[in-house]
């Protein structure tokens, strides 16, 4: 796929914000309480994974079978993960 | 000529392109399924933070650094290809295989302090978790190297130039590997 120098994204500055939000990611975790800093750890973390998706991984430029094929094995993990709660995380 | 990845599906997406994003569902599955068991496991009993505590917070952090940097290098070996300027290509193919390298072997380092102060796989459920974790990850950067040191090489030999848009399906699963470290650094160092 070729996007061209000019509708480029700017990837020095997407790595500078990368850096950034793992920075604001430390400091939650020095600065916030615990149920705080990990709801913004998370938070943050999603930011930085959909900042890498769109841009370096060029997703923002793709058509939607691309789309697709990303977020439905996303969709699988999440049910996984709250289908497992009740046996982990509640019957203790 | 066009190789076989680079012939348009019925979707207008090269065949290449499908493909690795297919393979990429795939290993989401399998990272999500580990991260989801993680945090359910960790979630049902206690004491992980006093285990995750002995983790080397620096070398994990000097990690996230390069594979981030690595990720830069590599989006940047594309735009090379875009500029038609294999100079270029073959430096940041060249600088990401070092970045690359570099994550491995601070991760070495950091391995050998962990099983000697006695934290092998087998001193509880958070090192079983994060020794198969990042083992596995660790996995997936050595393929992502092997991969680049070929494009590399093809790159210096001038042999790439019909088959440049490989440089763009290893950056796909170079940054793939770049979101999974995303969330692990988080869920064992931070937490």
């Amino acid at each position: 796929m070729m996007i061209g120098e000019q509708n480029r994204p700017n990837y020095f500055g997407i790595w500078m914000a990368l850096l950034g939000l793992v920075a604001i990611s430390i400091a939650a975790s020095i600065v916030l309480p615990k149920s705080l800093a990990l709801l913004l750890i998370f938070a943050v973390a999603i930011a930085k994974a959909l900042l890498v998706a769109l841009n370096y991984m060029h997703l923002k430029y793709e058509k939607l079978l691309l789309y697709i094929i990303a977020i439905v094995p996303v969709v699988i993990v999440i049910i996984l993960l709250f289908a497992l709660f009740p046996d982990f995380v509640f019957h203790r | 000529m066009d190789s076989r990845a680079q012939t348009l599906t019925s979707t207008g997406i090269p065949t290449g392109k499908v493909g690795v994003w297919w393979f990429l569902a795939s290993e989401i599955t399998v990272f999500g399924g580990l991260i989801a068991s993680y945090i359910v496991v960790r979630l049902g009993s206690s004491g992980w933070s006093e285990a995750a505590a002995h983790l080397n917070f620096s070398l994990g952090l000097a990690n996230t650094f390069v594979l981030l940097t690595s990720s830069l290098t590599m989006v940047l070996a594309f735009a090379a290809v875009e500029d038609k300027d294999p100079k270029r290509l073959g430096t940041y193919l060249g600088l990401t295989v070092l970045l690359g390298l570099a994550f491995l072997i601070i991760k070495a380092f950091e391995y050998t302090g962990e099983i000697a102060a006695g934290f092998t796989p087998a001193a509880g459920i958070f090192w079983s978790f994060y020794y198969g974790m990042t083992g596995l990850h660790a996995l997936h950067v050595l393929a992502g190297v092997i991969t680049n040191v070929i494009l590399s090489i093809a790159a210096i030999g001038k042999v790439l130039r019909p088959n440049e848009h490989r440089v763009e399906l290893a950056g796909l699963y170079w940054h793939f590997v770049d979101i999974v470290w995303i969330f692990l650094f988080p869920l064992l160092y931070l937490t």
